[in-house]
C-alpha cells in the first residue's frame, strides 16, 4: 500500500441525458498524499466540481460513477454502503463550496447550521455543540461570535466584510 | 466600521416578511376582521345571549328586536331597552308583530341566562348581554322556531371557522410530507406519489365529496359527522398543495446548501424537514391562507343540502339553508345574514392571503418602496 491519503484511479462519471451520454469526469487518476494540499486547476465546466462530488458520490441525479477506484485511508469509497459513506461525510471527508452565499440554508441560523454539523457525528449535549459553533465563528474572526450565531445568511453577506 | 451591522437584531425571513404584512392595509382589515370572527366563535357561548338550542315557540320568525331609548311617555333613557314582542295574523295569514309598550326590558351587561361552560371549563350563567325574560332579544331576528339567529350564528362560526383551520392543517401535514418525499428522491418514489395525487385531482372535488359523504351512515352524532367532513375535505385538499410542493423541492433540493448538508453527513429525512421544507414555507403558508375559504364553503355545501352538521347543531351552511325559498328570503331576510358571514370570512381569508403574499414576494419591495 501506498502512503497517500486518498488514491484516485480512472474515475469516470457519466451523465446520461436525452441529448445522448456526457462525460464530465473520463479517467481522471491522481493521488493526494497525507500531510499535503493539491490544487485542481482548470478552466470552468472541465469538471474539478463533478470530480470533487464523485469523491464524495454527491454527483447528482443522472449522473453517476461508473468506474474507477477511490481508495481513502485504505477503504473502497466506491463499495462502501450508503450509510457508512454518511458516517464518513463530514467527520473524515468533506467539501467546501465555492460560493459561501448558495452553500447556507437562507432560513435557518448559521449557528444552527454549524451546530448541525457537529451534532451529526459526535455526542455532545446541544450546550457544548453551541460553544464549539461560536469558538468556530470566532476562530474565523467574525465579530461577536455569540450574537452572529443567531443571524440568518442573509445577514452575513453585509457583516463578514467579504461574503459575496 | 461593523458598528451599524453589530446592533441589528436577528431577522428570520419570516419576520421580514410579517413586517411586509403590517404595512398591507387590505391585508390587515382582513386579519383584524378575521381575529374578531374567531374570538366572537372562540366566546360563542359568552357573548351570544342564548343558547343555540333556547327555543320560543311563541317567538316564530320573530324580527330583529328594535333598540329604543325613548320610552311610550316620551322619556329619555341612556339604557337601551326592548320590548316583549307578539304576534297576530294578519289578512294573508302572515304574522305580523307588535310591541307590548307597557313594560320596559332594559339591556343588561353580564346578565343571568343559559348555563354555559366559558372556554368548555369554566361553569357560568353569566352572559355578555341579554334581557330579562320573558322579554328576548334578538338582535338579528329570529328563526322557524324562535331561536335567537345571532347567537346561533356565533355557535355556528365555532364549526365553520374551525373547519378551515383543521382541514389546513391536516392537508398540511400531509402535503408537505408527500410533497418533500417525492421531490427529494425523484425516480419512481416520485412517479408513485405523484400518479396518486393526481387519481385525487382528477375527481371534481364537490362529487367526491358527496360520494365519500354517502359512504357513511347518515344519521351520524354531529361531533362524527364534524371530524368526517373535515377529513374528507382535507383528504381532496392536500393533493394538490403535495404537487406543487414537489415542484418547489425538485429545484430546492439541487441547492449548494442541500449538497453542502449531505456532504457533512447529513441524514436524508432530517435534511428533508429541517433544509428543503423549510424553503418552501411562504408559497405552503399563502396557498393554505388562500385555501381556507375552500373549506368554509365546502362545509357550508355540505351543510345547505342536510349533509352536514344536523339541526339543532348549527354551522354557517345550515343557517343558511333556512334562507333557501323565495318566501324566507321575502318575509324574514335575517335569515339571509348567515350568508353575509360566510362572504365576509371567505373575503377576508382572500385579503389576507393576498397580502401575505405580496409580503413573502421580495420583489414586491423595489416596486413600493
Amino acid at each position: 500500500m501506498s502512503r497517500a491519503l486518498l488514491e484516485i484511479e480512472e474515475l469516470r462519471t457519466e451523465f446520461e441525458t436525452d441529448d445522448g451520454l456526457s462525460v464530465p469526469v473520463d479517467g481522471v487518476s491522481f493521488d493526494i498524499p497525507s500531510g499535503k494540499t493539491v490544487g485542481l486547476v482548470g478552466e470552468s465546466g472541465c469538471g474539478k466540481s463533478l470530480t470533487a462530488l464523485s469523491i464524495m458520490r454527491l454527483v447528482p441525479p443522472p449522473g453517476r460513477t461508473v468506474s474507477g477506484r477511490l481508495v481513502f485511508q485504505r477503504r473502497e469509497l466506491l463499495s462502501l454502503s450508503e450509510r457508512r459513506m454518511r458516517e464518513l461525510r463530514g467527520k473524515e471527508i468533506t467539501m467546501i463550496f465555492q460560493e459561501p452565499m448558495t452553500s447556507l440554508n437562507p432560513v435557518m441560523r448559521i449557528g444552527l447550521q454549524i451546530v448541525e454539523q457537529i451534532v451529526l457525528h459526535e455526542r455532545v449535549s446541544s450546550k457544548e455543540a453551541k460553544d464549539r459553533a461560536v469558538d468556530m465563528l470566532a476562530k474565523v474572526g467574525i465579530p461577536e461570535p455569540s450574537r452572529r450565531f443567531y443571524d440568518f445568511p442573509h445577514q452575513m453577506s453585509g457583516g463578514c466584510g467579504r461574503g459575496r | 466600521m461593523e458598528a451599524v451591522t453589530l446592533t441589528r437584531k436577528p431577522r428570520s425571513p419570516l419576520r421580514l416578511a410579517l413586517r411586509r404584512l403590517k404595512r398591507h392595509k387590505t391585508a390587515m382589515a382582513g386579519l383584524v376582521v378575521l381575529v374578531v370572527l374567531y374570538v366572537a366563535a372562540l366566546f360563542a357561548d359568552f357573548i351570544a345571549p342564548y343558547s343555540y338550542d333556547r327555543e320560543m315557540r311563541k317567538n316564530s320568525y320573530a324580527p330583529p328586536s328594535k333598540l329604543h331609548f325613548v320610552d311610550a311617555d316620551g322619556r329619555f333613557h341612556l339604557r337601551p331597552f326592548v320590548y316583549r314582542v307578539s304576534f297576530a295574523f294578519d289578512e294573508f295569514q302572515n304574522r305580523v308583530y307588535t310591541e307590548d309598550r307597557t313594560q320596559r326590558y332594559p339591556i343588561r351587561f353580564f346578565a343571568r341566562g343559559d348555563k354555559h361552560k366559558l372556554l368548555w371549563v369554566f361553569p357560568t350563567d353569566r352572559h355578555l348581554f341579554g334581557v330579562e325574560e320573558p322579554a328576548r332579544l334578538y338582535l338579528m331576528g329570529a328563526d322557524s322556531r324562535g331561536r335567537d339567529l345571532f347567537s346561533r350564528i356565533l355557535y355556528g362560526g365555532r364549526i365553520s371557522l374551525s373547519v378551515g383551520l383543521v382541514g389546513v392543517a391536516v392537508s398540511f401535514v400531509l402535503g408537505l410530507t408527500v410533497g418533500g418525499i417525492a421531490g427529494y428522491f425523484g425516480g419512481w418514489v416520485d412517479g408513485a406519489l405523484m400518479r396518486m395525487c393526481e387519481m385525487i385531482m382528477i375527481i371534481p372535488g364537490f362529487y367526491l365529496m358527496l360520494a365519500l359523504r354517502a359512504a357513511f351512515p347518515p344519521t351520524l352524532p354531529s361531533t362524527s359527522v364534524y371530524v368526517m367532513i373535515v377529513l374528507i375535505m382535507s383528504f381532496i385538499g392536500w393533493a394538490g398543495l403535495a404537487r406543487v410542493v414537489r415542484g418547489m423541492v425538485l429545484s430546492i433540493a439541487s441547492k449548494d446548501y442541500v449538497t453542502a448538508a449531505k456532504a457533512v453527513g447529513g441524514k436524508d429525512i432530517i435534511i428533508i424537514f429541517r433544509h428543503v421544507l423549510p424553503n418552501t414555507l411562504s408559497y405552503v403558508i399563502v396557498s393554505l391562507t388562500l385555501s381556507i375559504p375552500g373549506y368554509i364553503l365546502g362545509e357550508s355545501a355540505l351543510s345547505l343540502l342536510g349533509l352536514g352538521i344536523q339541526d339543532p347543531q348549527a354551522s354557517w351552511g345550515n343557517l343558511l339553508s333556512d334562507a333557501m325559498h323565495v318566501e324566507d328570503i321575502h318575509f324574514h331576510p335575517w335569515m339571509l345574514i348567515p350568508g353575509a358571514f360566510i362572504f365576509v370570512a371567505v373575503m377576508a381569508f382572500n385579503f389576507l392571503g393576498d397580502g401575505l403574499r405580496d409580503a413573502f414576494d421580495p420583489r414586491m419591495e423595489v416596486g413600493k418602496g
